[in-house]
């Protein structure tokens, strides 16, 4: 139903029954097409392409040292970035009981299970890595006392990443019970016996959804607070302190927010994808694309500024150091990388969605958002691969600057394996979690109409305590 | 919002104008009273003029006393009328009704107080006009340096400063249109004139929303850059330990975010029992803006932690006697103690309670302690850092505030409170337009049952 | 024939929608809502009005960015001292002032531009009453002087609380 304001504007309201909700996700979710299978199958292609890739390079350097390995370092950054930010698009707007969320916050926390191939990514990154023995890293290593905290920073890297993705996981599951259990009733075989044990006897009390509530908001949080936490670590373990004399304090607040940035990109592309795939014009129309649009202006706005902070304060001050880490992470080897970056990831947000008709439309949010991905992955790269040329990690301060890391045929390969590996991974996973939350779409059907003020029709939003 | 008695335009009128139409006599005598204060600031500055910078307590290297940390205080305080009014107006926030004028006041005042302090801090306050171009003493070809942060400050300040009292000033016209209609005499007078003719049709209500979003969306980026630049004049300098660091402008602006809206919280539980706003300034407020302190002092917690481990992450012996003096001698260590209890160690738990989030006397007080300990924040950054107590200098020093450096910090404070009151006085703190706007898209859905409390969404 | 303004006033919404109706029925689409509260844009059913008001940022915007660049290039080139080992024209401290700058005059010519879109300021009120401001709707029309009498039954009709006619100049 539209509500014809005098402007012309119509927004969209889903007009469907529960039945209704329930047939159409649940079966496309159990469906699966000739397409589908040829685009696993080319996804599976590429991906082994990246693990040969692998071997390729693990075979020719070792893995005796970190510096060939700037370029997975740059993947596994990217993956953490966008595909596990993402679940941040469903947990924030529903801490603040926004209603728009309701039939993308699924495609959001559907991301979180490419947290398998960033534990995985994570194996020879953590071989690789320099000790923390003589350099500066976030844990204090051997600092106040001989060998303390113990196992740093490898224990505490693993840790971090292992809880985070425990908690998508749990976040993701705790989310689509409602739905398993909706799904159960009507499946057959290996779906059903799967859809039973993880819908947990889900019938829908009141106690059950209050639980539901409860837990949802706990493991939002939580899993809010543990990504900034893995920012802060990988960012500072993979970058900041291989770099001697770095002492950045913004760079892993930046990095949380270039996921933010990332994170509602990812979603406007997935979204855009699956709603023509799946049909599903009616569920995600123009409000979730004007939302995420909106978002995504403010934390292009923020991501600038985050970067500026960060360069203003080593540019006025001017000493050989401060110079020398200018021209390592910016104005050196990586310019044209770093150019392309604030064109991608700010210029491009900014001269686009600043205009009310690109927002408030389908195709220009997506436009923007691969724009961002792309800017994305470049920093990413200009990071990472920049920190991992130093050769002496353990010099007091960065004394000359190394020449730019071109990547090999091998860093090609991981790079385009690691982006296709967790394309597959949700592409998998989508065909068995109902794409669409089905439960909170009823729910927002409940809670909004259109109602006339007077000769107006206008949404009429209920907001329960 | 949950519980709402229904309100008549007639009924809000009444209620909202009487702290101009029906002045009670106690409002005379607060001013009165606050009023000596603000004397006794501008006889200490009169002193200062006088006598010279030597009655402050500063001295080589503890050049910055308590009056910068007065100034980055206040700065702080006015960042809330931003984050309130533009940020929770661009989310269509219905809670942000009550708040929004109060924070915006709240924000000139506190920025024009702020203001004062480089001109308290100059040797010669008269030359003030130099900071700015062609003012500098251009006959011999001297400008200011535009690449100091000194020069950046003004620029920032007075921008914000204008931007916030011209957005005031617009949104206001509606509610001077009311006063012009319920007033008499001289002040109907002077009403007139100021509503500019004000009708109230369709055009000028529609531009009125319209304006509000538009200058929220416009003023958002520079209520970002003025806090920002205030850090840089600390974050910039190489040669003082615990200021050098890029973290500075975000931990600063996320600062001001929470003493600011602490300070609105605080202004409003005020205002409620004034003038007994029970059904204006409502519970469900407070819970509201109790939970978006929550956020706002975690996200504060966060970069504060960053930024104190970065001063250990390098391991120079420099600024590990700096964080050591911090933390371990007096009277750093109890400020240092006192600041983390009250910033946020008392309020952030207390506030995960909904009993105390809708009881306005406790969110008042934990609001205050929440001021107290942002101040205290703003101390053990300037003056720990200045006294330069490292290995390898002979530039040890200490700081003493002296009285007439505590005179105008107490006076501040009265200045900040009489000029929010004086405006109380002439103009409605709480929009009567939003009030009104509140009560028309005010709706119900009915879900089995229940009515639902919902909102009319104007797309 | 001259026009003349004809203000109704009706204690209830309803009554003033109900009014708008019959105004519409009877031919007469352009008609001024006057309220006490913002109501959105066309409640009562009354027209739409376009506007420019986005034009109005932009063009200060660029004048203060312009201004900025000028002052910050032209103070640093005229007093050229090198600081701090910076350029004498200091790229990043120009984009901190630039940026106030542009900000600056976007906001400033946001706000003359909404006084202007929204036409004021306006030295005569015209045909008004203090009660909008108390909750009453006003209808405002301006119709042939002939026509009054029937504008005027018609405010009746809808249970007009009182019906005001502009008074003839002289």
């Amino acid at each position: 139903m539209h509500n014809g304001g005098p402007h012309g504007h119509h927004v969209d309201l889903l007009e469907r029954t529960s039945a209704e909700v329930n047939k159409e996700v649940l079966g496309w979710t159990t469906r699966t097409s000739s397409k589908y299978w040829l685009l696993v199958l080319a996804l599976a292609a590429v991906t082994v392409l990246g693990v040969i890739g692998f071997i390729m390079k693990a075979g020719d350097g070792g893995l005796d040292s970190h510096l060939p390995w700037g370029y997975l370092a740059a993947g596994l950054a990217f993956v953490l970035t966008t595909s596990l930010s993402a679940p941040l698009i469903a947990i924030a707007p529903r801490l603040a009981k926004a209603h728009w969320t309701r039939p993308i916050s699924r495609i959001a926390e559907l991301w979180s299970v490419a947290g398998l191939l960033v534990l995985l990514i994570m194996i020879p990154l953590l071989i690789t890595l320099p000790s923390a023995a003589d350099r500066n890293t976030m844990w204090f290593y051997n600092k106040i006392a001989e060998g303390w905290p113990p196992g740093a920073p490898y224990l505490y890297i693993v840790l971090t990443l292992v809880f985070l993705v425990i908690n998508g996981f749990g976040l993701l599951w705790a989310s689509a019970i409602p739905d398993f259990a909706a799904a159960r009733e009507n499946a057959t075989g290996w779906r059903k016996t799967w859809y039973t044990r993880l819908s947990l006897g889900w019938v829908g009390t009141k106690r059950q959804w209050r639980a539901l509530r409860a837990g949802l908001g706990v493991l939002g949080a939580l899993y809010f607070m543990f990504l900034v936490f893995a920012h802060t670590v990988v960012s500072f373990d993979f970058a900041q302190s291989l770099v001697p004399g770095q002492r950045d304090s913004i760079f892993p607040t930046w990095q949380a927010l270039g996921g933010i940035q990332a994170a509602l990109a990812t979603v406007i592309v997935t979204a855009f994808i699956v709603r023509l795939a799946g049909g599903f014009k009616d569920y995600i129309n123009i409000n979730q694309f004007w939302s995420l649009a909106k978002l995504m202006l403010a934390s292009s706005l923020l991501w600038m500024y985050f970067w500026w902070s960060g360069f203003i304060v080593l540019w006025y001050g001017k000493t050989p150091l401060q110079q020398n880490l200018l021209d390592l992470m910016w104005f050196g080897p990586y310019l044209t990388i770093f150019i392309m970056t604030i064109l991608l990831s700010f210029a491009a947000p900014l001269l686009l969605l600043m205009w009310n008709g690109v927002r408030k439309s389908i195709l220009g949010p997506t436009i923007v958002a691969v724009l961002i991905l792309a800017g994305a992955f470049l920093d990413k790269i200009r990071i990472y691969v920049s920190s991992y040329s130093i050769e002496d990690v353990n010099a007091h301060a960065l004394d000359h600057v190394p020449a730019g890391v071109t990547p090999e045929s091998a860093d090609i390969m991981i790079l385009m394996g690691v982006v296709s590996g967790s394309i597959l991974l949700f592409t998998l996973a989508l065909k068995f979690v109902p794409i669409i939350n089905m439960w909170e779409v009823r729910e927002g059907m409940l809670l909004q109409e259109i109602r006339p003020l007077k000769k107006l029709p206008l949404k009429v939003i209920a907001k329960p305590e | 919002m949950q519980q709402r008695p229904a309100l008549t335009e007639i009924d809000i009128n009444r209620d909202l104008l009487r702290p101009i139409l029906a002045t009670p006599m106690w409002f005379y005598g607060l001013l009165m009273f606050l009023g000596i204060f603000v004397a006794a600031a501008l006889g200490a500055f009169a002193w200062a003029i006088n006598h010279g910078t030597g009655v402050y307590g500063l001295n080589r290297p503890v050049m910055w006393g308590f009056l910068l940390v007065n100034f980055v205080f206040w700065v702080g305080i006015s960042h809330a009328g931003v984050m309130l009014s533009a940020i929770l107006r661009l989310c269509n926030a219905e809670w942000r009704r009550p708040a929004t004028r109060a924070a915006e006041v709240l924000t000139v005042f506190a920025l024009g107080t702020a203001a004062l302090h480089p001109l308290f801090h100059l040797g010669r306050p008269w030359r003030i006009y130099w900071s700015m171009p062609p003012g500098y003493d251009f006959g011999r070809g001297i400008w200011p340096d535009i690449r100091s942060p000194f020069v950046w400050d003004p620029t920032a300040i007075s921008t914000y400063l204008t931007s916030t009292a011209l957005f005031v000033g617009l949104l206001l016209l509606p509610d001077i249109a009311v006063l012009r209609d319920r007033s008499s005499g001289m002040m109907q007078r002077v009403y007139s004139m100021l509503s500019l003719g004000w009708r109230g049709n369709t055009r000028q209500w529609k531009l009125q929303v319209i304006a509000g979003f538009l200058l929220s969306a416009l003023i958002l980026p520079v209520f970002v850059s003025v806090h920002s630049i205030v850090s840089w004049d600390f974050a910039v300098q190489i040669a003082v330990e615990g200021w050098n660091a890029t973290i500075f402008a975000p931990y600063f602006v996320i600062g001001a975010v929470h003493s600011g809206v602490a300070g609105v919280i605080s202004i409003l539980a005020l205002l409620r029992w004034m003038f007994k706003w029970e059904n204006y300034i409502r519970d469900d407020h407070f819970d509201a803006l109790a939970r978006l302190m929550i956020v706002v002092a975690v996200g504060w917690f966060y970069f504060f932690i960053i930024e104190f481990m970065m001063g250990f992450y390098p391991n120079e012996e420099p600024e590990l006697s700096l964080r050591a003096l911090q933390l371990t001698e007096w009277p750093f260590n109890a400020a240092f103690i006192l600041f983390a209890l009250t910033s946020f160690f008392i309020p952030v738990p207390l506030w995960l309670f909904r009993k105390v989030r809708r009881n306005v006397a406790l969110m008042f007080w934990t609001t205050i302690l929440v001021n107290i300990g942002m101040w205290l924040e703003r101390f053990l950054i300037i003056i720990p850092s200045l006294m330069r107590k490292q290995v390898l200098t002979f530039n040890w020093g200490s700081y003493n505030p002296s009285p007439i450096e505590l005179i105008l910090v107490g006076g501040s404070f009265a200045m900040v409170f009489t000029g929010v009151l004086t405006f109380a006085k002439f103009f409605p703190i709480i929009p009567l337009s939003d009030a009104k706007e509140g009560e028309i898209m005010a709706t119900e859905i009915r879900v089995g049952k229940v009515m639902v409390p919902a909102a009319y969404r104007e797309e | 024939m001259a026009g003349r303004s004809i203000l109704g006033l009706f204690k209830e919404v309803d009554e003033a929608v109900e009014a708008a109706d019959k105004l519409k029925e009877n031919g007469i689409d352009d008609f001024e809502v006057l309220t006490g509260s913002p109501y959105p844009e066309g409640a009562f059913g009354e027209k739409v009005s376009n506007h420019r008001l986005y034009v109005w940022p932009l063009v200060g915007a660029a004048l203060g960015f312009s201004i900025a660049i000028l002052v910050t290039a032209g103070t640093q080139l005229a007093y050229p001292v090198v600081t701090g080992g910076k350029p004498i024209l200091a790229l990043p401290p120009m984009f901190i002032i630039a940026y106030e700058g542009t900000m600056l005059g976007a906001i400033l010519s946001t706000i003359i531009g909404v006084i202007f879109e929204s036409r004021l300021p306006k030295a005569k009120l015209g045909l008004y009453d203090t009660r909008i401001t108390e909750g009453y709707i006003g209808l405002s029309v301006v119709v042939p002087d002939g026509n009054t009498d029937r504008v005027d039954a018609l405010f009746k009709a809808a249970n007009a609380a009182d019906v005001k006619l502009e008074p003839v100049s002289a």
